[in-house]
């Protein structure tokens, strides 16, 4: 991997960091450690609800201020034995819940393009420090499109690898079965060599599995056909549609066929999707209850004591999500909610396999426009709605990556290519064949003010 | 006046003896100093997850298939959810939706002596707590425990007293203890645990009533009675005009009853659902047969096996099927004389275990081979009883085989023909009051000169010959 260099990163760092509020802790450039391996010098952002033993793990929360890690995840004991460095840890909404970054116990991050509008979210630390060139590559957790989102603001590559291809062991949970680790990047090839080494079975993830070829294979066109989705490409904004419509002429050009395919399910993906996240959230944040580690509000016994805590150090949003996937989980609304959500799911699932009996991709938008101004953040439903274009690829398990495809209003633009389960190889050649046939990688670094070159 | 019957369940969880921990590999031994054998995993750190312990599968499966049960070939590990303080991640992982084993079947029998089968619910495999000690006003927690594998056996409403309850659960002890050999049984420890739902109905109806739980009555010594008092104070409040109350009720030993633990206000909601850090367990028909074939021949199996080849009495079936290793040692030493089982079993049951401790029967210093070859002089009348007793002490002692010491040791030689005879002759002529006392009507003076000869004897003589010749010898007198 082409790394720009330890210096020049914490020079970055130092010019940036205080502006962006991209990284929540840095390791001294001193204290920095890398090894020989083929990842040997190329640093690390690590989202800050990945443990890396003796760094912070805040999750974004204020649960969590100065809890330090016990132990390290496998990605990150992957990546250091290949020699890379850990420089920090990245900024995020509060236990990965958010598109904005904007719910940070730790104040937002800010688009390193243009500093009124947000980075994305949740992982906007990762997705900023890797766009103003403050890391060479950076961890993001994506349960919904926490990694796309922001690539796609950010204008940089962020990929969400199949289900189980990154160990979770270490990655705090938010929603298990959606969970994946992504990689933010600015170029596709930095993706595959860090996924040659982090990606695979572990036997400390029991969802965890074989990785997939991650070798360039190249990519012909003239071979692939490409699936677009017709109920998305009626509603969609002004903003991607340029983008989206030069994209499918390249492929087409270059000899690709393009399928038209039905996805009448789409308008169930946010609803199925906050049903499953959050009740999976309500049960994986009850371990933050102020006894074992972390803040404790003292109280009378353990029923108060857990209370006050949970009350007084969680934050709006991650209360509104355990509240939610507490209500659908509950006796008398378990079968209308959760267990309905769990069999759309199935179906859904089902539609995008039968997507990839016809097709080897499909090309959507990653966003349903570019990064909006963090003063003019939409309501919290608005919000949620935000992540139409992602989520499916996590209810799903499937691979899918944003790719930088211009600009619109001197912001950028994403898109989205989605392939099968465990055709992450593919899905990474497609992405370097757009980068050199596609973007105008040029017009992007220009419009990155943050950009130190 | 109305009559009631019980209606009892038991819930028994046991602890599962695996190296490792049931989704960590923490060692298992909770007895370590307070909490050195925990990890990320068990204590419930941010980011950790569980991974399934074969080991613990395997001994799940051996005892589903002990007990009669169906094994699902796919089950599911599912989130209990509630906030306690010895769980770490304030949900437990047990299986609720599909359980491991279903529909298993254990005999007792009831007061009629009839044997009856009591159902079994489920067998489901989950994760134990960690252990809260109370200092005062503070509370400790030892994490040591927490992740513990534990199987839990639900059974059906079936049993009808505390007598039928303590049966089932000594059952349940054996098969995991003494035959399957998966639970350490240190029930002061909480390696098995078990609680009763009781309630009571009139006789006839098929209805269930409010229940109550007793908590806690793994005991061998007061399970019964727990159980019975509780019985007994229901059929008291119903019979007076009251009604029984949903709570939970703990034994207290020192006054022989059962009290109020808590009420239960309402159903508790644990908000159940699939486990998404394991998904569903399965397993292959293949697996579960080839752990069938390595289970060990199970209680009822053995109990009937036993009666029908030795012919052997309830108490010497009872002592062989609660103490599996005793009865292998039976069982060898039966193999070198099968015609002599009976004898075997009774010597082994009367002598050998004044000396072995039934509790603890690993290395016996006598050869099974030795006690059968010991069976087989007293069936012969080689050996007169107080010589095979005494003959017994010398094997224990030398280590050597009976026929080699009564070869050459002169205590175990027999009487030569007529000797015995010789001595009777003698005791009778020697004692001329005591035969004109027993003619004249003295029959218990009999003992007396059986006694008599036995000592000439030195106790080689055999004592039914002594008796039988005496009393020959004196019937001729009479003459």
């Amino acid at each position: 991997m082409e790394t720009l260099g330890k210096k020049e990163i914490y020079a970055g760092i130092a010019a940036h960091n205080t502006a962006l509020n991209a990284y929540l802790q840095v390791v001294p450039e001193t204290a920095t450690q890398g090894g020989a391996g083929p990842l040997s010098g190329v640093c690390v952002g690590v989202k800050d609800n990945i443990a890396v033993a003796g760094l912070q793990l805040t999750c974004g929360s204020k649960f969590l201020e100065g809890y330090i890690a016990p132990y390290n995840a496998t990605v990150i004991d992957r990546l250091t034995a290949a020699g890379a460095t850990v420089v920090g840890k990245c900024n995020m909404d509060e236990f990965a819940m958010g598109s904005a970054t904007t719910y940070s116990a730790y104040g937002d991050v800010l688009n390193p393009w243009d500093e009124e509008r947000t980075p994305g979210g949740s992982s906007g630390g990762s997705a900023a420090a890797v766009a103003a060139k403050m890391c060479d590559v950076a961890l993001g957790s994506d349960t919904g499109g926490s990694v796309r989102q922001p690539a796609s603001y950010c204008g940089i590559y962020g990929y969400k690898p199949t289900y189980g291809t990154l160990s979770r062991y270490g990655l705090t949970a938010f929603a298990s079965s959606l969970d994946q680790i992504g990689v933010f990047a600015r170029r596709p090839d930095d993706i595959r060599e860090l996924m040659q080494v982090a990606a695979g079975r572990d036997h400390h993830d029991a969802t965890s599995i074989e990785a997939p070829s991650f070798g360039a294979k190249g990519f012909s066109p003239s071979e692939m056909r490409i699936g677009v989705i017709t109920e998305y490409e009626k509603n969609m904004s002004a903003a991607v549609r340029p983008a989206y419509d030069r994209c499918i002429e390249k492929l087409k050009a270059a000899g690709a066929t393009i399928v038209p395919l039905s996805f009448p399910e789409y308008d169930t993906v946010i609803s199925v999707y906050q049903v499953v996240a959050t009740a999976e959230a309500s049960s994986n944040l009850s371990r933050f209850d102020g006894i074992r580690y972390t803040a404790r509000a003292e109280g009378c016994g353990f029923r108060e004591t857990t209370a006050q805590s949970r009350g007084r150090w969680f934050g709006p949003e991650v209360k509104r999500r355990i509240l939610l996937g507490t209500w659908v989980l509950s006796r008398a609304y378990y079968d209308s909610y959760y267990l309905r959500a769990a069999k759309v799911r199935t179906v859904i699932l089902k539609r995008w396999q039968e997507f990839f009996r016809q097709v080897e991709l499909v090309l959507t938008p990653a966003t349903a426009g570019i990064a909006f101004k963090r003063a003019e953040q939409p309501d919290t439903f608005a919000l949620y709605l935000e992540d139409i274009f992602t989520i499916p690829a996590n209810l799903t398990g499937m691979p899918a990556i944003a790719v930088p495809a211009g600009t619109h209003d001197r912001m950028p633009v994403g898109l989205q290519l989605t392939a099968d389960l465990s055709k992450d190889g593919l899905l990474l050649d497609a992405a370097a064949w757009l980068e050199k046939n596609f973007m105008d990688f040029a017009t992007i670094e220009r419009g990155c003010r943050h950009d130190t070159i | 006046m109305t009559r009631y019957e019980a209606v009892i369940g038991l819930e028994i969880h046991i602890q599962i003896k695996t190296a490792g921990k049931a989704f960590c590999r923490c060692a298992s031994d909770y007895n370590a100093a307070p909490n050195s054998n925990i990890c990320p995993v068990c204590t419930g750190a941010p980011g950790a997850l569980p991974v399934l312990n074969d080991e613990f599968v395997k001994r799940a499966v051996a005892f589903c298939l002990a007990l009669g049960a169906r094994v699902n070939l796919t089950s599911t590990f599912d989130r209990k959810n509630y906030f306690y303080p010895d769980m770490p991640k304030n949900y437990q992982i047990t299986q609720f939706f599909t359980p491991i084993g279903a529909e298993g079947r254990l005999a007792v029998t009831g007061a009629d002596g009839a044997e009856r089968d009591i159902r079994i619910e489920r067998i489901h495999m989950e994760e134990d707590t960690a252990k809260s000690a109370h200092m005062g006003e503070r509370t400790l927690l030892n994490f040591n425990r927490a992740g513990l594998p534990l199987i839990e056996v639900v059974s059906h409403p079936d049993l009808k007293s505390g007598e039928e309850a303590a049966q089932y659960f000594k059952k349940i002890y054996d098969i995991a203890v003494k035959y399957l050999d998966i639970c350490r049984g240190n029930m002061e420890e909480g390696n098995l645990r078990c609680d009763a739902n009781v309630s009571i109905r009139p006789v006839g109806s098929a209805e269930l009533f409010t229940k109550a739980e007793v908590k806690n009555v793994n005991s061998f010594a007061f399970i019964a009675k727990a159980i019975d008092y509780e019985i007994e104070r229901q059929i008291g409040i119903v019979s007076s005009g009251g009604a029984v109350e949903s709570e939970t009720r703990l034994w207290n030993a020192k006054l022989k009853r059962t009290e109020t633990m808590r009420k239960k206000s309402g159903r508790n909601d644990y908000r159940y659902f699939n486990e998404p850090d394991l998904g569903p367990l399965h397993i292959t028909t293949e697996f579960v047969e080839k752990i069938g074939a390595s289970l060990p021949e199970l209680p009822d199996a053995k109990r009937r096996r036993l009666k029908e080849r030795f012919g052997l009495n309830n108490e010497l079936l009872d002592l062989f099927v609660g103490y599996p290793a005793v009865c292998a040692y039976f069982e060898r030493a039966a193999e070198s004389y099968p015609a002599g089982g009976r004898t075997v079993a009774s010597w082994i049951a009367g002598e050998l275990l004044r000396v072995e401790d039934k509790e603890n029967f690993g290395k016996v210093a006598t050869p099974p081979e030795h006690i059968a070859a010991l069976a087989a002089l007293i069936d012969g009348k080689k050996v007169t009883g107080p010589q095979a007793k005494e003959l017994f002490g010398v094997m224990r002692e030398t280590g050597k085989d009976p026929g080699e010491i009564t070869g050459s040791d002169p205590r175990f030689q027999q009487m030569a023909g007529g000797e015995t005879a010789a001595i009777v002759a003698a005791v009778v002529r020697d004692n001329p009051d005591a035969v004109a006392k027993y003619l004249g009507g003295k029959d218990n003076l009999l003992g007396f000169f059986v006694g008599q000869a036995m000592k000439r004897s030195q106790g080689k003589a055999d004592p039914a010959e002594v008796t039988a010749l005496i009393k020959k010898e004196l019937t001729n007198r009479q003459k």
